[in-house]
């Protein structure tokens, strides 16, 4: 099968996995925030860690792991990116994917969104040129995972991500419980305003 | 199938969390490649003059990646956008057109805010070269430094931002 139409399926279910954890809706997003609906940390980190184990198990069985070049390396870019994609989450609403799927409901906001993630996307590509410092001066060797760096094996890895992952959902259900009432429903048409 | 659902239309966190990670790992074990949303960005923009790939971490959803074939990541963004439809339309809600917003502002205010922190996610994935799909789910899960100290930075953006602008997101 050709990439485009395995992209295109695998597309297809992540689109379908982001509309049913309810990530369309950029209020559930940001409960994340205001500390009152942790879907976000619960699926992400959960899908995490899932990913992790089916990924180990199956390379376990002898499929083939990822070419390295898909690992992302540690740089500046990577810190100041991750930091204004969290703040354009909350002024905005959505990150990339979401916003698609918000779209995907017909919410005109995310529409904006999307369509505005393009010039600043260019801005970047503009302005890294000129700009004097070089975002791209690597941290860590390149492709480093957090096994290689700490020197254990990835199940050790994986088993601290999950018990984080727990400890995690756990806080996170005693917030929500203490914000009970306020959770961003999402009932037929309710949730959508306008 | 009412089991897996929680009020309404959305999955309990625990089997959503379930369905994304499984195609995480597809993504990871058939076309090996994670998946990716904000490189859509990248094919629309010119190749750069000076191609500093080789020195930059550069991941799929950068600029600096542009000498590869990428066409599949316009793919997997169609794919994305019908999935959420289908999806959208299969849990009973007729497509219409709304700006979901928090309580007591204005759809204008709303609209304004979305281009703006369009703008700002647009700079921050072509800086970090991805976005939260590309280096926060599939690195993560593959247990890369660089993703998991992204995701710290993410949520500490967030909180930071919340700051000034949790207000408005009041339910």
């Amino acid at each position: 099968m050709s990439d485009n139409l395995s992209s295109l399926l695998i597309g297809l279910l992540f689109g379908a996995s982001l509309d049913l954890a309810g990530f369309g809706s950029p209020r559930t997003l940001n409960g994340q925030f205001q500390l009152r609906d942790f879907s976000m940390f619960k699926v992400m980190f959960g899908a995490i860690v899932v990913a992790a184990s089916v990924y180990l198990l199956m390379l376990g069985v002898g499929l083939a792991p990822v070419p390295i070049s898909v690992i992302p390396s540690l740089d500046l870019a990577v810190l100041l990116g991750g930091f204004l994609l969290g703040a354009g989450l909350v002024v905005g609403g959505y990150c990339p994917g979401t916003a698609l799927t918000g779209a995907a409901g017909g919410r005109v906001d995310a529409v904006v969104f999307f369509l505005m993630m393009y010039p600043g996307y260019r801005l970047w590509v503009w302005l890294e040129p000129q700009w004097p410092v070089n975002f791209h001066a690597l941290w860590l060797p390149k492709n480093m995972t957090l096994h290689e760096l700490v020197g254990i094996s990835p199940i050790w890895v994986l088993a601290a991500l999950a018990l984080a992952c727990g400890l995690g959902w756990q806080l996170g259900n005693y917030f929500e419980a203490r914000h009970k009432g306020e959770k961003c429903r999402i009932v037929n048409g309710k949730v959508l305003v306008d | 199938m009412r089991y897996f659902f929680k009020t309404g239309r959305v999955l309990k966190p625990l089997f959503a969390a379930a369905f994304m990670g499984t195609v995480v790992a597809l993504s990871l074990l058939w076309t090996q490649k994670g998946i990716h949303v904000s490189g859509v960005f990248a094919l629309l923009c010119p190749p750069p003059a000076v191609n500093v790939a080789a020195a930059a971490s550069a991941s799929s959803c950068s600029i600096h990646s542009l000498a590869a074939n990428r066409d599949w990541m316009a793919w997997m963004v169609f794919g994305l956008f019908i999935g959420a439809l289908l999806t959208s339309l299969w849990k009973n809600r007729g497509f219409r057109f709304a700006i979901e917003r928090g309580q007591g502002v204005s759809p204008v205010t709303r609209l304004v805010l979305a281009a703006g922190g369009g703008l700002l996610v647009g700079l921050g994935a072509a800086l970090a070269g991805g976005c939260t799909s590309s280096i926060g789910l599939t690195g993560s899960a593959l247990f890369s430094v660089a993703a998991l100290v992204f995701l710290g930075v993410f949520f500490v953006g967030g909180f930071a931002a919340s700051f000034f602008f949790g207000r408005f997101w009041r339910v």
